[in-house]
């Protein structure tokens, strides 16, 4: 059960040089991978075509899931371009680069629980997942609070609860402890490292921390180098 | 070839803001062409791709002709499709020109436009404060796209919500694009402080903008072509002779009507709020075409001349210049115009009326307007005006027009008077008016009505005290009257005295007294006539569509003309009674032998009538309809026809 990206060529602008040209990548589940690179290699980019939020070129994204009937055409595998944004997001868990843009709601609680009512859990399931995210990144003090007072870190966390209890079987986390101090960062790792284990989920990691990547992801695969 | 992206960007904008302040100000169809060709021609001969720059603008483009066609289509709903897209079509060149203009502004860089502005001493914070707003839109719309897309990936169907809920997604979308905004301020603003922005009150600059004859020249030039452009619109400038409107000017409210007998004498009335010459000019025959000289030349060879007498309707602010000629032959057409003795108005027509009895086998025929009253004033007087203009244009051979009372809603707002009268100029300076007051023209006596139309004095009001000021609810001077035309006698009531507030004004003993002089002088005009036709007409219907009212007073006044009036009216023979005031038309069974008409030709809907209410049995049509109706009398026979939107006959009644 694999991710694909296959011969993807992408650019913001017509006139420029791509910023991902023919690139193919494959993430097994239940792997976490880190994707490095230096800045501008297109991680990023990547990501954003993955989730659908770019559109790219050429080439395709397939995603095959485990239980997956097999198609007309023989393969297992599904095209993420034909997935709405919401089916995505079901599918994969997106964290943003900054936080700040990913939250929406009047406060902490309610943006956990706004994915959790789409998903159409009951009331108590919803709440009872929702205290079980907070408490776990350790923002349950805050649940009636205004999410757009909270510090950076805060916001960080906020986010991964409020993605993370939609339960998806893929995560895609872009520089997600940039803003996180050493315990809390090892929470994560904890965290995703349990979820590989227990979901079988696969797990992409954009990031510059080398020592994070060494500790807590599978495999690496750097971006850009080729091109270079 | 003149660059434009050579010119000082303070030269450009001048450009801009000349000819779009022309584009916005010009009503000219032919104008705004020429300004609009102008412009293109700017942009052409400054070195700008037009092709590749309407290519980016296309949408802008796409928009501004998917609006002509709304209102087009909205203003044909309205009425007329030519005048819409008229409208639509000025509407769409002056969007186009200021599209068009605003590419001059697209040859140069934000920057360089405040640099602009600076150097001409803007305050430089806000040039800053507004360099800075331009260059963070990029990021605003792609945080607020991010926080989009989130929203989504969280599991809303955008494609599948309901307008409802999408737009409080959007809401949703505001806050942390609002909140970031807020951040984003105070971290930009503190790190500006640390480092010294505005530390020195002068400043010098690394590019200095100067500008050249060329721009000095542009910027002079533009303005002042915007202006005469403006001008010549408003018709300050190149306004020709043939410009009617401009003639007539100053003399837009004029009334013709009838103060004495209609075979022998006119009563021409003007309005205003200048102080007018109050001449008036007659003469016999009409000149039939358009041409100032003709008509001047008319009225040159044998014109007499009646100076006019002035009533004050608002102390020093309006007024009604009023003069009745005298001495007319009968059945013959006149020429007449009012003025200083220099400068006319337009010059009118009118006939008297033939001898007495003369007529009955020739006939004559005259228009009736029911309520014209309006819901929303400018929109409905002009609904009114087509109208108006229609039923005169198809009737223009008739006599005389009556209207029945609420042709404004406010009572003492000269303007209403003066929009009716404006609207309603082909008709009114043309044919004599004759009208009753209805309760909208009323306060406690009708006081700015009486001031402004010139009715006949035979009526009751001979028996008391005349006041020339008419601010005394016991005059009842041009309230209640009589005129004759041909082989018809025609009467004319105000319902309103029945009303509690001219009772309360009166006193009870004065106004039972003055119920008693007006039901004497009824009975005793209408015995007197010997016309073989007899009509009435008043505001209130004796016979309404429905008791249904505004408030209790409306029933008690149809029954008090019920009890007071009918009576005397079917005991001397009336045929038929035109009203108005529940604002829908309805004829009635013959009620002892009398016909009731309830007109209404304005665009106010009935508060009157439900569908769901029983009708009362003697109504025999009905029609929400606005219509105007046309009574025509020829030897024996009496016929009323009413007409609808678009001139459709929806009534026809006869009489032998």
């Amino acid at each position: 059960m694999s991710l694909t990206v296959s011969n993807v060529t992408f650019s913001y602008n017509k006139k420029e040089k791509p910023v991902l040209k023919d690139f193919s990548a494959e993430f097994p589940s239940g792997r976490i991978t880190a994707l490095t690179g230096e800045n501008g290699c297109g991680k990023t980019t990547l990501a954003k075509l993955i989730m659908g939020i770019l559109k790219p070129y050429e080439g395709r994204i397939m995603l095959a899931e485990e239980g997956q009937e097999r198609k007309e055409d023989g393969s297992r595998e599904t095209d993420l371009s034909v997935l709405s944004l919401a089916e995505k997001g079901r599918k994969i868990g997106y964290v943003m680069q900054n936080p700040a843009r990913q939250i929406f709601s009047t406060s902490v609680s309610e943006e956990i629980r706004y994915g959790l009512k789409n998903m159409g859990l009951n009331e108590d399931e919803t709440n009872s997942r929702a205290t079980e995210f907070l408490r776990y990144f350790d923002i349950e003090k805050y649940a009636d609070t205004f999410p757009f007072f909270l510090s950076q870190g805060e916001k960080q966390r906020l986010v991964l609860a409020s993605v993370l209890a939609m339960e998806p079987a893929w995560l895609i986390l872009d520089e997600p402890t940039a803003s996180l101090d050493i315990k809390r960062k090892t929470l994560l790792g904890n965290y995703l490292t349990k979820i590989r284990k227990d979901k079988n989920c696969g797990i992409i990691v954009i990031t510059h921390d080398r020592e994070f990547a060494k500790k807590y992801t599978d495999r690496e695969i750097r971006m850009g180098d080729r091109d270079a | 070839m003149l660059r434009l992206s050579r010119l000082d960007p303070r030269t450009r904008i001048v450009m801009v803001i000349s000819i779009s302040t022309a584009a916005m100000l010009v009503k000219d169809l032919l104008l705004l062409t020429g300004i609009l060709l102008f412009a293109v021609i700017t942009l052409a001969a400054g070195g700008v791709e037009l092709k590749k720059q309407l290519h980016q603008a296309r949408a802008v483009l796409g928009m501004i002709f998917f609006l002509f066609i709304l209102q087009s289509f909205f203003a044909w709903i309205g009425g007329s499709l030519l005048e819409g897209a008229l409208l639509a079509g000025m509407l769409s060149l002056r969007l186009l020109i200021i599209v068009v203009s605003a590419l001059i502004i697209m040859t140069g860089e934000p920057r360089d436009y405040l640099l602009g502005m600076v150097q001409w001493k803007m305050p430089y914070e806000i040039a800053y404060m507004v360099l800075i707003g331009l260059h963070f839109f990029p990021i605003l719309k792609e945080e607020t796209l991010d926080v989009y897309y989130s929203i989504q990936l969280r599991g809303t169907e955008m494609k599948k919500t309901s307008l409802r809920k999408k737009l409080a997604v959007y809401l949703k979308i505001s806050l942390p694009v609002l909140a970031g905004a807020m951040a984003r301020a105070k971290d930009v603003s503190i790190s500006m402080e640390a480092r010294c922005f505005r530390i020195k009150p002068k400043r010098t600059y690394m590019r200095k903008l100067k500008l050249k004859v060329r721009d000095i020249l542009i910027m002079a030039i533009f303005p002042i072509a915007a202006a005469l452009i403006i001008m010549t619109a408003k018709g300050f400038l190149f306004a020709g002779p043939s410009d009617t409107d401009q003639n007539v000017g100053n003399y837009q409210e004029i009334v013709l009507s009838w103060t004495g007998e209609p075979s022998s004498t006119q009563t021409v009335s003007w309005h205003g709020k200048k102080k007018y010459g109050g001449i008036l000019q007659w003469t016999k025959g009409e000149v039939l075409t358009n041409d100032p000289k003709e008509e001047e030349a008319l009225f040159e060879e044998n014109a007499n001349e009646k100076k006019a007498e002035k009533t004050e309707v608002r102390e020093n602010e309006y007024f009604t210049y009023s003069a009745e000629i005298t001495g007319l032959k009968a059945d013959t057409k006149y020429s007449y115009r009012v003025g200083d003795g220099k400068s006319w108005s337009r010059p009118g027509t009118f006939s008297t009326a033939p001898k007495e009895k003369e007529n009955a086998e020739k006939g004559f025929s005259f228009i009736y307007m029911g309520d014209i009253q309006y819901e929303l004033m400018d929109r409905d007087y002009k609904k009114w005006n087509r109208f108006a203009d229609h039923a005169y244009l198809e009737n223009a051979d008739a006599a005389f027009a009556i209207f029945g009372g609420d042709m404004v809603v406010n009572n003492a707002k000269i303007e209403e008077y003066e929009a009716v009268m404006e609207y309603g100029r082909p008709m009114f300076s043309n044919m004599s008016i004759m009208t009753t007051p209805g309760n909208h023209e009323t306060s406690i006596a009708p006081y700015t009505y009486k001031r402004i139309f010139s009715l006949p004095e035979n009526g009751p009001a001979g028996n008391r005290e005349k006041d020339p000021g008419q601010t005394k609810s016991t005059d009842l001077s041009e309230e209640v009257y009589s005129f004759d035309y041909g082989d018809c006698h025609i009467v004319s009531l105000n319902s309103n005295l029945f009303l509690e507030e001219r009772k309360n004004d009166m006193g009870e003993d004065e106004w039972q007294k003055m119920n008693e002089d007006v039901k004497e002088w009824l009975a005793l005009d209408l015995s007197e006539s010997q016309e073989e036709w007899k009509i009435a007409f008043m505001h209130h219907p004796p016979w309404p569509v429905s008791e249904n009212a505004e408030d209790y007073s409306d029933t008690e006044v149809y029954r008090m003309i019920r009890e007071n009036w009918v009576p005397i009216f079917e005991k001397y023979g009336i045929d038929l009674v035109l009203c108005g005031h529940q604002h829908i038309y309805m004829r009635t069974e013959e009620i002892n032998g009398i016909t009731y008409i309830m007109g209404r030709s304005g665009e106010k809907y009935s508060r009157y009538y439900k569908e769901s209410d029983p009708l009362p049995p003697y109504v025999k049509t009905l029609n929400e309809e606005k219509t105007y109706q046309v009574v025509s009398i020829k030897g024996n026979r009496m016929t009323l026809e009413s007409f609808g939107h678009g001139g459709k006959r929806v009534d026809k009644w006869t009489k032998n």
